[in-house]
């Protein structure tokens, strides 16, 4: 079985280049019977990256502990759950999942009969990928070799089992739609390269990826999500967000992607951005291989990283040639991208968007330069310095807070022109209530610029949105006499495409109200109390009743603390924070919190240490609107679902060009 | 008097005593602020955590080391930040200094961004057909028979 798999990734690899030259001269001398063939091999290196999946699949569910990969990611204890998640819990399963993902995305493309023209050109990008995929994973890689001196026949008894903190359910998740997210970025890339190579200069490559690149983004969106949730609940350090090299690396491409989702908006309403708009894909694409070399290659020091070797060397060769290819193309067809002078006024939609763009793509920046520049400091100054959370809290808040105010301004900008007039009528209320916001909350106490900053901008955002809802169902009423609640539910499903990024907008600004309150105003304590006392924080009271041991499985006992909190003297709920301890991995126990979650705040305790004295110690935290970060994440989520489904209303709207017969009016 | 004051320096002695014992105990068990442990990394076994996140056991000894330098010698966070960097390296602290070259790193996203704004400006500058805002502002343009009929068309589609 271990040789199928195997065999199915060297021939996988020939499979993938054959494929690219069949299309290369199907398209070349036109040729039919070429371009079949390599619609064929498309499907061929899918099934062989399955076989190849199902092959590691099968070992780890049956426990074949000869194969290293099952040998160091699972154990004869490990439940079912997790020996599936096993499969991308290593260097070389998380590889072949790309690789599987990539494949089956190429087959998606190969057959798709929307666009004959550039399918053959994008199928042969995606096939380049996939073989530089088969190839890492048969020669440096390979996820069925045997554990070192093993000997055929010989059985080895059990393996040394998954991190204990890779068993949390966020780890089937969080790693999946991560990947889903990364390896989509792929096709929308494969078509604008396409674009380039075929001299077409329309928006065609657009209009033809917008689902790959909304699903791309959003399982992007929903993997940093979950990654999020998971570390705030298993890692135990009261934060969701570490700005860890690895993290960083999965949210610098989501901040381009997104400047992408708006700036295609300007190139399919305005034929404008064309240069930019094939830049920033391919940036963002690059950033995913980037994100993966980050990982695989060890030249950061991350929590997240698998170790070193040779592969970060091949993945920087191949990230820095798709880069090169990318850049190379652009500049070679720069002339074909060049756009006429048709922006008709400073104040504008299209306008606002290149400020959404500068705002992200700068943001993107950032991050992107404090994760690199430990190796920049190194270079020059041979001293290795680390950058963290507060480099990145301070260079982020000042963008982040301009962003969240243009999600208020920009959706309300007129195409084509605004008027000054158009604005003050659009915004005065919403501004007059965000200052009114601030002067409460300032004489509530909160007297941290950054917050009240943060809480003013989200007022404003919120109600710029609900008030363009309002107006919008309001006119829908007069004009069609629907009662309220249906011209509501109308306006919104009509138009799914708008009011599906007003939603994701109002997710993004309950995400902002979440992370402001939980980083200005979390209070924390750490005391080492005995059993009968009590440690307070805030308004919290948390009486330590008893610490006892208990068997969870036959291979995993908690240490647990049964505390009781009390909110101003009153009970309010029962935590239980535990310490869990695996025979796999005993100097490794996993972190549970005791959680006690509200709208208003988290109260989160760690059970840290304790010893024979019945001293224990417990890191407490009281985490403001901590919920409101997952809740608008999951609405985020929703409205791209709603903007996506397919459908009258999901469509985009008429350019705003002048046509020739216009211009020759004109004259 | 002369009997009193050794008298005196006695209880003095005997006053402080316990209080000294306290502060020996009460140091080693003082909470550290977060944001302190925020700003340092866990260093001792290469986990390289921010020690705030870092519960193994060499974070707990750099806390006794911070504890120590904080409580017992009554360094400051500056001052605490300086000593761990000068026995660790300056990978011991979660930001760069700002300092020297370290500037660098807290500049240039900045000037990235204003240098992006100014592109984009200039960009407007130059895609803006001229007059356009100008015509706008005085004498509101007709609509013409093309954009009508889009209007149409989006009001159909938006109802």
């Amino acid at each position: 079985m271990a040789e199928v798999g195997y065999l199915a990734l060297v021939l996988g690899l020939f499979i993938s280049l054959y494929g690219i030259i069949a299309f290369v001269i199907g398209v070349t001398k036109k040729n039919p019977a070429f371009l079949a063939s390599g619609k064929g091999a498309s499907l061929a290196a899918a099934v062989l990256s399955s076989v190849t999946t199902v092959a590691l699949l099968y070992f780890l569910m049956s426990g074949d502990y000869s194969i290293n990969y099952v040998y160091e990611y699972t154990s004869k204890d490990l439940p079912v759950f997790y020996r599936f998640a096993a499969f991308w819990a290593g260097n070389a399963g998380s590889l072949l999942l790309w690789l599987f993902l990539l494949t089956w995305y190429t087959v998606i493309v190969a057959f798709s009969k929307k666009t004959k023209q550039l399918t053959p050109y994008a199928s042969s990008i995606l096939l380049f990928n996939s073989a530089f995929f088969f190839f890492v994973l048969a020669f440096l890689v390979n996820p069925f070799e045997r554990v070192p001196g093993w000997t055929p026949g010989a059985v080895v008894p059990d393996g040394a089992g998954m991190n204990p903190m890779l068993q949390n359910p966020g780890m089937v998740f969080h790693p999946l739609t991560t990947y889903l997210g990364y390896v989509g970025f792929a096709v929308p890339f494969a078509y604008a390269m396409t674009a380039l190579l075929t001299k077409t200069a329309d928006d065609e490559w657009i209009k033809v990826t917008r689902r790959w690149t909304i699903m791309a983004w959003a399982f992007l969106s929903l993997g940093n999500l979950w990654g999020a949730q998971w570390a705030y609940t298993e890692l135990g350090w009261g934060g969701y967000w570490g700005w860890d090299p690895v993290e960083n690396a999965s949210f610098i491409p989501w901040l381009t992607g997104s400047a992408f989702l708006h700036s295609v908006m300007v190139q399919e309403r305005k034929d404008m951005l064309k240069v930019w708009n094939v830049t920033l894909i391919a940036i963002t694409y690059v950033l995913t291989l980037f994100g993966t070399f980050l990982v695989r290659s060890g030249v950061l020091t991350s929590v997240h990283a698998f170790s070193g070797g040779p592969l970060g060397r091949y993945f920087l060769a191949f990230t820095v040639f798709m880069l090169f290819a990318a850049i190379f193309l652009i500049v070679d067809r720069r002339k074909l991208l060049s756009q006429a002078r048709s922006f008709e006024s400073f104040l504008s939609k299209e306008s606002s968007f290149l400020l959404n763009n500068l705002v992200l793509v700068g943001l993107a920046f950032a991050v992107f330069w404090g994760t690199i520049y430990p190796l920049i400091s190194e270079a020059v100054r041979g001293v290795k310095v680390t950058v963290g959370a507060p480099f990145f809290n301070s260079v982020s808040a000042p963008l982040g807070l301009a962003l969240f105010l243009l999600m208020g301004v920009c959706p309300l900008i007129a195409w084509r022109k605004a008027t000054l007039k158009n604005l003050v009528q659009n915004f005065q209320w919403s501004a007059v209530g965000a200052v009114a916001v601030a002067v409460v909350l300032f004489f509530m106490g909160i007297r941290k610029p950054y917050a009240l900053a943060s809480y003013g901008i989200a007022f404003f955002t919120i109600a710029t949105i609900l008030m363009e809802i309002f107006r919008g169902t309001r006119v829908r009423h007069r004009l069609t006499g629907e009662s309220y609640p249906v011209s509501f539910i109308r306006l919104l499903v009509r138009n799914r495409r708008r009011h599906g990024g007003y939603i994701i907008h109002l997710g993004l600004v309950l995400m902002l109200i979440g992370i402001t309150g939980s980083q200005a105003y979390n209070l924390d304590t750490t005391k080492t109390i005995k059993v009968g006392e009590s440690l307070s924080i805030g308004q919290y009271s948390l009486s330590f009743n008893n610490l006892a041991e208990k068997k969870l499985t036959s291979d995993k006992d908690a240490v647990y603390a049964d505390m009781t909190v009390s909110k101003n003297g009153a009970y309010v709920a029962q935590i239980e924070p535990q310490k869990v301890f695996y025979a796999t991995a005993p100097d490794q126990p996993e972190s549970v919190v005791g959680l006690y979650s509200t709208a208003k705040e988290d109260v989160y305790v760690v059970l840290a240490s304790w010893d024979q004295n019945g001293n224990t110690t417990f890191k407490a935290f009281v985490n403001p609107l901590v919920i409101w970060l997952w809740i608008g994440g999951y609405i985020l989520v929703f409205g791209t679902i709603f903007a996506l489904w397919p459908g009258r209303g999901s469509q985009a709207g008429s350019k705003y060009v002048r046509s020739e017969r216009l211009a020759q009016e004109a004259v | 008097m002369k009997k009193v004051l050794p008298v005196l320096a006695v209880a003095l002695v005997l006053l402080m005593l316990p209080s000294r014992v306290g502060a020996a105990e009460d140091w080693q068990t003082r909470p550290i602020p977060l944001d302190v442990e925020s700003g340092v990394i866990c260093v001792l076994d290469g986990c390289n955590m921010v020690l705030s996140s870092c519960d193994d056991a060499a974070a707990q000894k750099m806390r006794g080391i911070i504890r120590e330098k904080m409580y017992k010698d009554g360094m400051n966070r500056q001052q605490l930040y300086s000593y761990l960097s000068s026995v660790y390296g300056e990978s011991v602290l979660a930001a760069p200094p700002k300092r020297g070259f370290d500037w660098v790193a807290w500049i240039t996203p900045f000037v990235a961004a204003a240098g992006g704004a100014v592109v984009v400006y200039l960009g407007l500058e130059k895609w803006v057909i001229p007059g356009r805002d100008r015509e706008e502002n005085h004498t509101p343009e007709p609509i013409d028979s093309v954009y009508a009929e889009q209007l149409d068309e989006e009001l159909k589609r938006y109802l």
